[in-house]
C-alpha cells in the first residue's frame, strides 16, 4: 500500500544518515576497541562548524565539507590525547566508556555554553519535491541518500583494496598480530579516528539538513540508534553497520508510520536490547566475536 | 587433613571421565578421553602444549561444557554441574594464571574459599551476629596456620596483586586447601615456583594424597609429575595416547614422539 | 534563622541525604560487586513512581492519568518502594546473567533506561507520560501544621533512612558477604570455583541495589511532590556514578563525600554565583564541571577521595614463642600482627 512505500522512503533517509554515522561508529569500535559514546557530540560539533560556516555565507554543501573536516580534527584530538592514554593506563572497559561519556558531556556543555539551547537551523533551500517508485523526497534528501551510498562504496573499496584499509581489517580482529607483521597501528589508529571523524561530521550536517533543527543536544538524541545500528549488524564491522542503518532505519520509520510516532526510537531500543539478549555479536559477527564481546 | 574423607576407600575412583570430547568452531580440543583419579592417588596428566589438558581438567571443573562424555564425581553425574556447586561438594581447582583476586588480601584470598560461611548468609548477618563472628575468627586461624605452612605469612597482608608469581602459585594451593577439598585439581602449579620449594611442595602433595584426597595434577614439568604421580595419563592433540607410571610411558614411543614434536 | 534560609537549608539536607542514600546503594552494586548497572537512576524512579500511586488516590485522576491510586499511610508507600524497586533489581539483573563484556554491558543498561524513559513517557495512562506526576502528598502531614516544621521533620525522617541504609551497607561490606561480593568484583571466575554462586550473589545486589534506590525515590518524592521523566534522564545515573568515582567506590564514606561535593555541592554551589551570560551558562558549566572531574579524578585518584581500605585482621591469641614477648611490649616499635625478622627464620 502506498503509505507503507511512503513510510520505506523516509525510512530510507534516516537509514543513509544512520548508515554515515554508524560506519564511524564501528570503525573506532575495530580500531581501538572501545564505544565512543562522544560520537554523538562529534556529529553535533560537526554539524555547529558546518553552521558557523553556512550562516557566514557559505553555501550548505561547502560548509557541510568543513563541518566533517572540523569533525575529523576533533575526532583525533580526542582519540590522542584522551583515549589513547586511557586505554593505556586503565585496564577496565567499563572505565573508558565512562570516560567517553564524560568527554561526551563536556563537548556537549560547551557546545550549550557557547549557543545557548536555542535551535539554529542551516541556510539552504530545501528542493522540490522528487517522486521516486511510490516514494517521495525532497532533492536534498536524494543527495543525502547519495552520498551515503557513496560512502559506503568509498567504505569498501577503501577496506577491500588499499592498505590502509586491510591494516584497519587486520587490527580490529587481533592487534598485536597486526603489530607484530609491521603494521603502524599508531599511524592506522589515526587515519581512523581522522576517517570516522569526519564521517561523524558528515552525518551531523546531513541530519540537521534533514530535521532543519539544530542544538547543543541533536547529535546525543540520534547516538542510540546509531548504536543500535551498528550493534545489530555487528559491532566492528562497517559491512554490518550498513546493514544495521538499513534495518533501523527504514523499520523505526514504518512502526513510526503505522503504530505511532512516538514508537519511532522505542522500536530502535527494542530492537537493539533484544539483539544484545539474542545474538550480542550482532548479524556480520567476525569482529564483534574476535573482541570476545560476549562469552 | 580433612574430616570427611574418613570413609573414603583407598583406591576407589573419586573421579571419573568418560568419553568427554570439547568442539572450539571445529576443533576437536578433547577428543573422546576417559580416565579416572582415585582416592589417595595423584594422577597427572601431561602432554605438550595443545594437547587438551587445561581443557580437560576444565570439563571436570565445570568451566567448560563438553560436547560429548560424562564426569562422575564420588559416584554421581556432574556433568552438567556449574563450577561453585561442584567445588561446594569439594572438587576444588586452582588455576594457572589469573586465579587471584587483585585487590583482595592474601588472607582475605584464603577466607574467600572456606566453605559454609554463615557470614555470608543475609539472614546471619539481619541479626546482632556471634556465631558468624566465631566463625570468622576460627577462619582465620587457619588461614594462618596455611599461610605458615608455605612460608607466607610475612605477606598476610598484602595484595594479591603485589605478590611474585610463585608466591601466586602457592596462594592458589593454600586457597584450594582452605575450601576442605575431597578432590583437587591442579593446572601447572609449580610454574615459576623454584626448585627447592617445588620439591618441597610435591612432598606436600604427597601427604595430602596419604591423607586421602584424590588429586588431577595438569603439569608440563616432567620433574614433579615423576615426583609425586602414581599413574600418569598422556595427552596428545586432544586424545589419550597413553597411561601408565611414568616409568612405563617413557618406553612408550608415542609419548617420546609427542613431546618431541609438540 | 529567617524562615526561607530554613527552608533552603532543610530543602538542601533532604537533597543531601537523598543522593547519599542513593550513591550507597550504587556503590553496593557498582563498588563492591562490580556490576555495571547503568540504568541506576530507573530504579530511583520506580520507587518515586511507587509511592505517587499508592499516595495520590483518586482525587487527582481528572487531571493526570495513572495506574492505581491509593491513599495508603505512611510508611507502607516506603516500604513498597523499596520492595518494587528490589523486584525490578531481580527482573533486570536477569538480564545480565548472559555473559557479555562489561561495556557492552553498561550499553544494555543504558539502553534498558532509554527505553524505561519512552515507554514512561510515551504510554501516557501509566504515569502521566512527560507531564509526570503532581501533588504527590506528603507523609505524615498530619503531625504539623507549620510548614517550617514539617521541613525539618522531614530532614529529620530523611536523615533516618540515610543512617539506616548506610548501616546495613556497612555491615555487608564488613561482612564474609562483602569479602564474597569483592571477590565476584575480583574475578568471577576463580569466586565461582571456589563455591560462591556468583549469580546469585550478583542478583541479590541487583535487587539490594535496587531497593536502595527506590528508598531513594520515595523519600524525594514525598518532599519535591512531583515527579516526571525529566528527573531520571539517563545523565542522573552519569552524575551519581561521577559521585561514586569522586567519593571513592567500595568505602563507607566515599558515597557520602561523592554525594555531598558532586550532586549537592556542585549544584547548590553554583546557586550562589552571579547570572553571567545566558541563563544556562551556569548549568552547561556544571555540566562541564562533572565531566572534567571525572576525567580527572579516573586519572589521577581512581581510588576516590576515600579509597576503599585495607582490611587487616588483628592476631587472636599472643603466639606462644618469643616473638608473643615482642609484641606485646609498647614503644617497641612493633605493630600489632606484625612478624619481627627473627621470626622468619623460625622454620
Amino acid at each position: 500500500m502506498s503509505s507503507f512505500l511512503l513510510y520505506v522512503g523516509f525510512g530510507l533517509v534516516s537509514a543513509s544518515i544512520l548508515c554515515i554515522s554508524a560506519i564511524g561508529f564501528t570503525l573506532q569500535f575495530g580500531i581501538s576497541n572501545l564505544f565512543n559514546l562522544a560520537f554523538g557530540s562529534t556529529m553535533t560539533a560537526g554539524a555547529f562548524v558546518a553552521y558557523i560556516a553556512n550562516s557566514n555565507g557559505l553555501n550548505i554543501w561547502p560548509s557541510l565539507v568543513l563541518g566533517a573536516a572540523g569533525a575529523a580534527l576533533l575526532s583525533l584530538f580526542i582519540s590522542r590525547t584522551i583515549y589513547a592514554p586511557f586505554k593505556g593506563r586503565v585496564k577496565s572497559l567499563f572505565t573508558l566508556i565512562m570516560v567517553t561519556l564524560g568527554v561526551g558531556i563536556i563537548l556537549q556543555y560547551t557546545m550549550e555554553a557557547i549557543w545557548g539551547a536555542n535551535n539554529v537551523s542551516y541556510n539552504m533551500a530545501v528542493g522540490r519535491s522528487v517522486h521516486v517508485a511510490g516514494m517521495i523526497f525532497t532533492s536534498t534528501q536524494l543527495v543525502v541518500i547519495g552520498i551515503a551510498a557513496a560512502v559506503s562504496l568509498a567504505m569498501h573499496s577503501l577496506l577491500k583494496y588499499t592498505r590502509v584499509g586491510k591494516a584497519m581489517r587486520a587490527i580490529a580482529v587481533n592487534e598485536r598480530l597486526a603489530r607484530n607483521c609491521g603494521i603502524s597501528v599508531r599511524r592506522v589508529t589515526d587515519y581512523t579516528w581522522l576517517l570516522s571523524g569526519a564521517l561523524s561530521g558528515l552525518a551531523g550536517g546531513a541530519l540537521v539538513m534533514d530535521v532543519q533543527i539544530l542544538n547543543f543536544g541533536t547529535g546525543d538524541g540520534f547516538l542510540i540508534l546509531i548504536v543500535a545500528a551498528a550493534v545489530l549488524g555487528g559491532i566492528g564491522s562497517p559491512y554490518g553497520a550498513m546493514l544495521g542503518a538499513l534495518i533501523i532505519g527504514v523499520s523505526s520509520e514504518v512502526a513510526a508510520g503505522f503504530i505511532n510516532p512516538a514508537f519511532k526510537t522505542v522500536t530502535a531500543f527494542i530492537v537493539l536490547g533484544l539483539v544484545l539478549l539474542v545474538r550480542p555479536t550482532g548479524v556480520v559477527s567476525s569482529i564483534a566475536s574476535a573482541k570476545e564481546v560476549a562469552r | 587433613m580433612s574430616g570427611q574423607l574418613m570413609a573414603v576407600d583407598r583406591g576407589l575412583p573419586v573421579i571419573q571421565v568418560t568419553g568427554v570430547s570439547c568442539v572450539f568452531g571445529g576443533l576437536r580440543a578433547v577428543d573422546d578421553v576417559s580416565f579416572s583419579a582415585p582416592a589417595g592417588r595423584i594422577t597427572g596428566l601431561i602432554g605438550p602444549n595443545g594437547a587438551g589438558k587445561s581443557t580437560t581438567l576444565g570439563v571436570v571443573a565445570g568451566s567448560v561444557r563438553p560436547a560429548a562424555g560424562s564426569v562422575l564425581y564420588k559416584g554421581r553425574d556432574i556433568t552438567s554441574w556449574p563450577s561453585y556447586r561442584r567445588a561446594r561438594q569439594g572438587l576444588v581447582r586452582t588455576f594457572q594464571m589469573r586465579g587471584e583476586f587483585d585487590h583482595l588480601t592474601l588472607l582475605e584470598n584464603l577466607l574467600v574459599a572456606a566453605p559454609g560461611q554463615l557470614g555470608e548468609k543475609a539472614r546471619w548477618l539481619a541479626v546482632p551476629g556471634k556465631r558468624w563472628r566465631s566463625q570468622e575468627r576460627a577462619l582465620v586461624e587457619k588461614a594462618r596456620e596455611l599461610l605458615e605452612r608455605f612460608e607466607l605469612s610475612e605477606r598476610e597482608d598484602a595484595y594479591a596483586s603485589e605478590l611474585s608469581g610463585g608466591q601466586r602459585r602457592l596462594m592458589e594451593l593454600a586457597r584450594a586447601l582452605m575450601a576442605d577439598p575431597s578432590a583437587l585439581l591442579l593446572d601447572e602449579p609449580m610454574a615459576g615456583v623454584n626448585p627447592t620449594l617445588g620439591r618441597r611442595l610435591g612432598e606436600h602433595l604427597l601427604e595430602l594424597a596419604r591423607s586421602g584426597l584424590a588429586i588431577i595434577l595438569v603439569e608440563h614439568e616432567l620433574r614433579l609429575i615423576e615426583q609425586v604421580c602414581d599413574h600418569v595419563v598422556a595427552m596428545a592433540q586432544g586424545r589419550v595416547i597413553a597411561e601408565g607410571t611414568m616409568a612405563a610411558l617413557r618406553e612408550q614411543a608415542e609419548v617420546v614422539d609427542a613431546y618431541i614434536v609438540g | 534563622m529567617s524562615s526561607a534560609w530554613q527552608f533552603y537549608v532543610a530543602t538542601l539536607l533532604v537533597y543531601a541525604f537523598v543522593y547519599i542514600i542513593a550513591v550507597t546503594g550504587l556503590n553496593l552494586q557498582f563498588g563492591v560487586t562490580g556490576i555495571y548497572n547503568f540504568a541506576f537512576i530507573m530504579f530511583q524512579a520506580c520507587g518515586a513512581y511507587t509511592t505517587a500511586v499508592l499516595t495520590l488516590g483518586r482525587s487527582t485522576k481528572s487531571f493526570q492519568h495513572f495506574i492505581l491510586g491509593y491513599s495508603l499511610p505512611f510508611p507502607i508507600p516506603l516500604i513498597a518502594s523499596g520492595l518494587v524497586s528490589g523486584a525490578l533489581g531481580l527482573v533486570v539483573g536477569a538480564l545480565t546473567v548472559r555473559r557479555l563484556r562489561a561495556d557492552y554491558l553498561a550499553i544494555v543498561m543504558l539502553v534498558v533506561s532509554l527505553i524505561a524513559t519512552a515507554l514512561t513517557t510515551d504510554a501516557t495512562g501509566l504515569f502521566n507520560g512527560a507531564q509526570g506526576l503532581a501533588l504527590i502528598p506528603q507523609p505524615f502531614a498530619s503531625i504539623t501544621s507549620s510548614t517550617i516544621a514539617y521541613n525539618w521533620l522531614y530532614v529529620g525522617f530523611a536523615g533516618l533512612v540515610c543512617v539506616g541504609t548506610c548501616l546495613a551497607v556497612r555491615r555487608v561490606i564488613g561482612s564474609p558477604l562483602g569479602r564474597a561480593l569483592r571477590a565476584v568484583r575480583e574475578n568471577d571466575a576463580a569466586a565461582s570455583a571456589l563455591g560462591k554462586n556468583v549469580t546469585a550473589l550478583r542478583l541479590g545486589m541487583f535487587a539490594a541495589g535496587g531497593c536502595i534506590a527506590g528508598l531513594s525515590g520515595s523519600v524525594l518524592v514525598g518532599f519535591i511532590q512531583v515527579w516526571s521523566p525529566s528527573s531520571w534522564l539517563y545523565g542522573e545515573t552519569f552524575v551519581l556514578f561521577t559521585a561514586l568515582v569522586v567519593g571513592g567506590a567500595a568505602s563507607n564514606l566515599g558515597p557520602v563525600v561523592g554525594a555531598v561535593i558532586v550532586p549537592v555541592g556542585l549544584a547548590e554551589g553554583t546557586r550562589y554565583l552571579p547570572q553571567i551570560g545566558a541563563p544556562t551558562l551556569v548549568p552547561s558549566l556544571e555540566w562541564i564541571v562533572i565531566g572534567v572531574m571525572l576525567l580527572l579524578f579516573l586519572w589521577f585518584w581512581p581510588g576516590g577521595i576515600v579509597p576503599e581500605r585495607k582490611r587487616k585482621f588483628p592476631q587472636t591469641e599472643p603466639r606462644k614463642t618469643a616473638s608473643h614477648i615482642l609484641v606485646e611490649l609498647p614503644n617497641d616499635g612493633l605493630q600489632p600482627g606484625a612478624v619481627p625478622v627473627r621470626e622468619a627464620t623460625r622454620r
